[in-house]
């Protein structure tokens, strides 16, 4: 290599000092060949320059490394990075269809249900046309007779010997009808009453009274009522509960998948993972709130540089825990199952998490039940700066008891 | 395989960190090595072997040397970036031993060189003179200019003195000159 190409060499890559710069000024304002030479090896390095871009290696190159290495293949699809955002969109969703659809099963309110723990529940349903013997037990069967086709509305509440429960009777008016008369054995007879007076019975004679029990009479107006039937129950179940508002459930998910772009591989799973736990204080029948926790994997995809080829994807267990309500409204109709909604909002050791469940729950009893749902859940982690998403969903069957 | 460790938690170590941590037997150290690393050995192998089956031969076998040989094993990697070019490199010199003869500069030029207006850009064309120089000025010139290595890396991956290192990049630089010199009459 000549002097002149090394002095121009040499003045490209920032090392001549500047005696020797001034002697390649020298040389190339006589020798416009050595200008030209100058602007080739400026164009030389201007071009590599442009052309320093990453030269990503092939993904199936990749995924044969990984596997020679016996790693975690890499994938080749979008990463879960853009699913977050149709991850609480769909839970929350989920939810918002469940409770309207259960608002149009359980329609506009046509049929009464039982209020449980009411002061005073009702024991037994009487429709017009029926003898009231037949719905009062132990009422003397010489008390009663006549048409019951009243178009007032009497309640006769009697009292048993057991204070905590209080028996109330209510008729269903029917428009249009002719007053009966109620007749009591010892009692006066009860006058006819037009379609808005009141009924009223009532005893006078202390012989004909129940040792054991006391009558009263409330009379209430004669008001057009639309078709309302107060469905027969047992006292027990109407009496005001005796446990505790607290609510103890164990839960399993299964058929559990990862939102992940490729389908990750099983890996060992212990006995207590996809099982969660929760605790509920049930402010209402129907809404309770609490804290739930449980052990699950979540797929991850990690990104080590933006734009790259490269996607890692990992599967790593957390605990999870955090804060829930659950929604749990009247039973559907003609079944004794109950829709049930519930969302969490919880962390884990690398993020925060949300969670929604949809689901039906069936009580065996007053102090246990069953429940089976669709359950996802979210969880949020960053890597490089970036918040990504990894999502999961799958069924789930669970256990709940009633703490006494 | 599960790596039981989230790879985020190594993105703010150092390539010594990181190695020091897979001489533990640690599995994400190593993800986080391949992919600060994995584009640059990939073009590092491309550009000195001018194509694609064997640099990706190169490719995956050097990360393979690396896990096998630093996994688990306690070992001293005093500059990690000339250790993996370096084990690059050997590849590269047994594929280029077990390789075809490169193409004479005068059969380039009148084989694969057209009129300027039929001339793929410049930079391809340097991509393609490449595989006209020495090996030893073809592997200073792709670690300089292309991957960014100093001299004194250069030097280290090489194994040759750092005087040595700016001959054949010099030398490199001016016969990449001489060949793309109708390039640049033309235009």
């Amino acid at each position: 290599m000549n002097t002149s190409d090394a002095l121009i060499l040499e003045f490209i890559d920032r090392t001549l000092d500047p005696e020797g710069e001034q002697q390649l000024f020298a040389l190339m304002a006589a020798h416009p060949e050595m200008r030209e030479a100058l602007r080739q090896h400026i164009s030389i390095g201007e071009a590599v320059r442009a052309d320093r871009v990453a030269y990503a290696p092939p993904a199936s190159l990749e995924m044969r490394l990984f596997q020679a290495l016996d790693l975690a293949p890499a994938p080749t699809a979008a990463a879960t990075v853009a699913w977050w955002r149709g991850g609480i969109g769909t839970t929350v969703s989920g939810m918002v269809i469940g409770v309207v659809a259960t608002l149009l099963l359980l329609g506009t309110g046509e049929s009464e249900r039982v209020v449980r723990n009411t002061i005073e529940p009702t024991i037994a349903t009487v429709t017009t046309g029926h003898s009231i013997a037949a719905a009062i037990p132990g009422l003397p069967r010489a008390t009663v007779g006549g048409d019951f086709s009243s178009p007032g509305a009497t309640v006769v509440r009697s009292i048993p010997s057991a204070p905590r429960v209080v028996e109330k009777i209510r008729y269903i008016e029917r428009p249009g009808r002719q007053a009966a008369s109620l007749a009591s054995n010892g009692s006066e007879p009860v006058s006819s009453v037009g379609a808005s007076a009141p009924v009223q019975l009532h005893q006078t004679s202390p012989q004909a009274a129940s040792p054991s029990a006391a009558n009263e009479v409330l009379s209430v107006p004669a008001t057009p009522l639309t078709a309302v039937s107060l469905a027969a129950s047992s006292p027990l179940e109407d009496a005001v509960s005796l446990r505790s508002p607290f609510t103890v459930e164990l839960r399993r998910s299964f058929g559990n998948k990862d939102m992940a772009s490729v389908p990750m591989g099983n890996a060992r799973q212990s006995l207590f993972e996809n099982t969660a736990g929760a605790v509920y204080y049930n402010l209402t029948d129907s809404f309770a709130v609490g804290v739930e926790g449980g052990y699950e994997r979540y797929a991850q995809v990690l990104r080590p540089s933006v734009g790259d080829t490269l996607m890692i994807e990992q599967r790593p267990a957390y605990l999870w825990g955090g804060a829930t309500f659950r929604y749990i409204p009247g039973a559907i109709p003609g079944t004794a199952v109950r829709p049930l909604f519930q969302g969490t909002i919880g962390a884990t050791g690398a993020g925060p998490l949300v969670r929604g469940r949809l689901g039906a729950s069936l009580a065996l009893g007053e102090a246990f039940g069953l429940n089976a749902g669709f359950e996802v859940g979210t969880l949020f982690y960053q890597y490089n700066g970036e918040t990504l998403a990894s999502g999961r969903w799958g069924l789930t069957t669970g256990i709940e008891f009633k703490l006494p | 395989m599960l790596m039981a460790h989230p790879i985020h938690q190594h993105s703010g170590l150092s390539d010594e960190q990181l190695f020091a941590l897979l001489g533990e037997g640690d599995r994400p150290a190593f993800v986080e090595l391949y992919g600060r690393y994995r584009s640059r050995i990939y073009a590092y192998a491309l550009r000195m072997l001018g194509d694609s089956d064997r640099a990706g031969d190169v490719f995956q076998e050097t990360f393979i040397r690396i896990y096998n040989v630093c996994f688990g094993q306690r070992r001293e990697i005093a500059n990690p970036a000339s250790y993996i070019f370096r084990t690059a490199r050997n590849l590269c010199l047994n594929a280029i031993r077990d390789a075809k003869p490169t193409v004479d500069v005068e059969d380039f030029h009148q084989v694969d060189f057209q009129p300027s207006h039929e001339n793929v850009e410049l930079a391809e064309l340097v991509r393609r003179s490449l595989e006209l120089l020495p090996q030893h000025h073809r592997e200073a010139f792709v670690l300089r200019e292309y991957n960014g290595l100093s001299y004194q890396e250069i030097s280290e991956v090489t194994g040759t003195s750092l005087a040595a290192v700016k001959v054949h990049i010099f030398r490199a630089k001016e016969k990449l000159r001489r060949i793309l010199t109708p390039y640049f009459e033309e235009a």
